[in-house]
């Protein structure tokens, strides 16, 4: 019974056999059929090249047809999947940032509502009191949930693009972390890209942000977004500890952020690049191709 | 008296049940029509006649702001005040420009969500973020009169009327107070806004849209 381990390899292994078993095979019957294709003591030039072009004509077809065509397939699975797998992230976060902002953060709003104006009505001092503190409990959790919706996917993002979604980004860092965020997003100011662009960019800004403030050490941010004809530019860059950048060629299991910035730009066509020097900071460039 | 006909527009049931019981409870409020999204809500618009349209930003199949546009354009068409949950400037501005001329975050108090739709009523426009900074920068963006040009509401009524060409003395009439208090009013908006004819009063409410609609008989 094979398991799990030795079916993931059989095909690999299985084509390996094929193309070794066809090599020894052909060059065997090449050598053996040589003398009588070309005429008696041939030059050693003409042996050599009728001996690789025919080897070269037998592997060619078979290595396109094991090697090239299952690899080319399984590059658009995984592509695929990806695009799927982020589309589909995507819904699900809209969904629920939408129903907490409009659910929770409906009724927390209708509670603020109520307090407000049943305060002023009571007559005993420490109703009053008492309504004034629950208020502020409850704008405190409505803060709190917009905040986690805005985490999530501001409705900014899909109703107004990447401008806003990104400066009120910078906004919530300033709020709730020590470390000055430069932003200018006037580039890209009144500008609608497609739905898969504004998403990936704001993912990789928003990514590349969390993570300066989780492990960079920096006391500042800048985000700079260019934009050109055929290319959005966007650049990260912070006065942190660095990284060593090797780290980040790859993936790696629990650096899942990282390649998922890498793989949503290059699903787009697009590119991500991280420059750091161990303690002078890093510099993460995502250059995302759009329409003129 | 004459009453206010507000119609509600919100999908939250909770939420238009709290509003229609607070409208109601006004003397001078009648809800005259409610409605779950945007979608139907021309025809009922059409039907019911409202001065006033309270609308959710946030409607299941959208087209809020397009309702506003559409209801522009129409004739008779009822102000519109936005109620919402979004507190961010980008939102009030489109709901500006679409043509809202009130735009109130669930959050105020219930006084205030009852004086900004007397007032927008009365051709005014209103901004409440429940933030007076943000709010400030609203109307100092849109570069419209009303709460931050320091007119209070009984002043900003006084002027809608005088700017529709209303002498003093029928000003006073329709505002049930003396014409001498209508003329300290006056003389008031005058140095706050820095107006001195009759003529600068019409032009100045004709200029920011802030003439007032005619009572209309019960």
């Amino acid at each position: 019974m094979p398991g799990k381990h030795t079916s993931r390899w059989r095909e690999p292994l299985r084509v390996w056999l094929i193309v070794l078993g066809t090599v020894f095979t052909t060059e065997a019957a090449v050598m053996v059929a040589l003398p009588s294709l070309l005429p008696a003591e041939p030059p050693r030039t003409l042996e050599a090249a009728v001996d690789a072009i025919l080897l070269t004509l037998v592997i060619a077809p078979l290595l396109w047809w094991l090697l090239l065509r299952p690899l080319r397939e399984a590059n658009r699975l995984r592509a695929d999947f990806l695009n799927e797998l982020f589309t589909s992230i995507e819904a699900d976060r809209r969904q629920t940032a939408y129903d907490l902002h409009d659910g929770v953060g409906q009724s927390l709003t209708l509670l603020i509502s109520g307090l407000r104006s049943a305060g002023p009505t009571a007559t005993d001092p420490d109703v009053a009191r008492r309504c004034q503190e629950l208020k502020q409990l409850a704008k405190q959790a409505l803060t709190d949930v917009k905040r986690l919706a805005l985490g999530l996917r501001p409705s900014l993002l899909d109703d107004f693009g990447l401008a806003l979604a990104l400066d009120r980004v910078a906004i919530d860092v300033r709020e709730n972390h020590t470390i000055q965020v430069e932003i200018d997003t006037a580039a890209v100011a009144d500008r609608r890209f497609p739905g898969p662009v504004e998403t990936a960019a704001f993912r990789i800004v928003q990514e590349a942000l969390s993570n300066v403030v989780k492990h960079a050490k920096a006391t500042t941010a800048k985000v700079s977004i260019r934009l050109d004809a055929a290319t959005l530019e966007l650049e990260i860059g912070d006065d942190g500890i660095g990284m060593p950048v090797a780290l980040n060629r790859r993936y790696l299991p629990g650096h899942l952020g990282l390649t998922g910035m890498r793989e949503r730009a290059s699903l787009l066509g697009g590119s991500l690049d991280i420059d750091s020097i161990p303690g002078r900071g890093t510099r993460v460039i995502a250059r995302l191709p759009v329409e003129a | 008296m004459s009453q206010l006909r507000l119609m509600l527009i919100d999908d939250h049931h909770v939420v238009r049940a709290g509003l229609k019981a607070l409208f109601d409870r006004q003397p001078d409020m009648s809800v005259v029509a409610e409605a779950a999204s945007a979608r139907d809500a021309v025809t009922v618009v059409d039907s019911s006649r409202p001065d006033v349209l309270v609308l959710d930003l946030t409607l299941p199949g959208g087209g809020s702001l397009d309702l506003i546009r559409l209801l522009r354009v129409r004739e008779a068409s009822p102000r519109v005040v936005v109620l919402t949950m979004h507190d961010d400037p980008a939102y009030t501005r489109s709901a500006l420009m679409a043509g809202a001329v009130g735009y109130v975050v669930k959050t105020v108090g219930e006084q205030e969500l009852l004086d900004a739709v007397r007032a927008v009523a009365r051709g005014q426009v209103v901004i409440d973020l429940d933030d007076a900074s943000k709010t400030a920068a609203v109307y100092q963006q849109i570069g419209r009169p009303g709460a931050a040009s320091g007119l209070s509401d009984r002043e900003q009524e006084v002027l809608a009327l005088l700017g529709r060409g209303h002498s003093n003395l029928e000003v006073a009439e329709k505002l049930d107070i003396s014409p001498k208090t209508v003329a300290t009013y006056k003389a008031r908006i005058g140095d706050k806004l820095g107006l001195r004819t009759t003529a600068d009063f019409v032009k100045y409410a004709t200029d920011n849209g802030l003439q007032s609609s005619e009572p209309k008989s019960p």
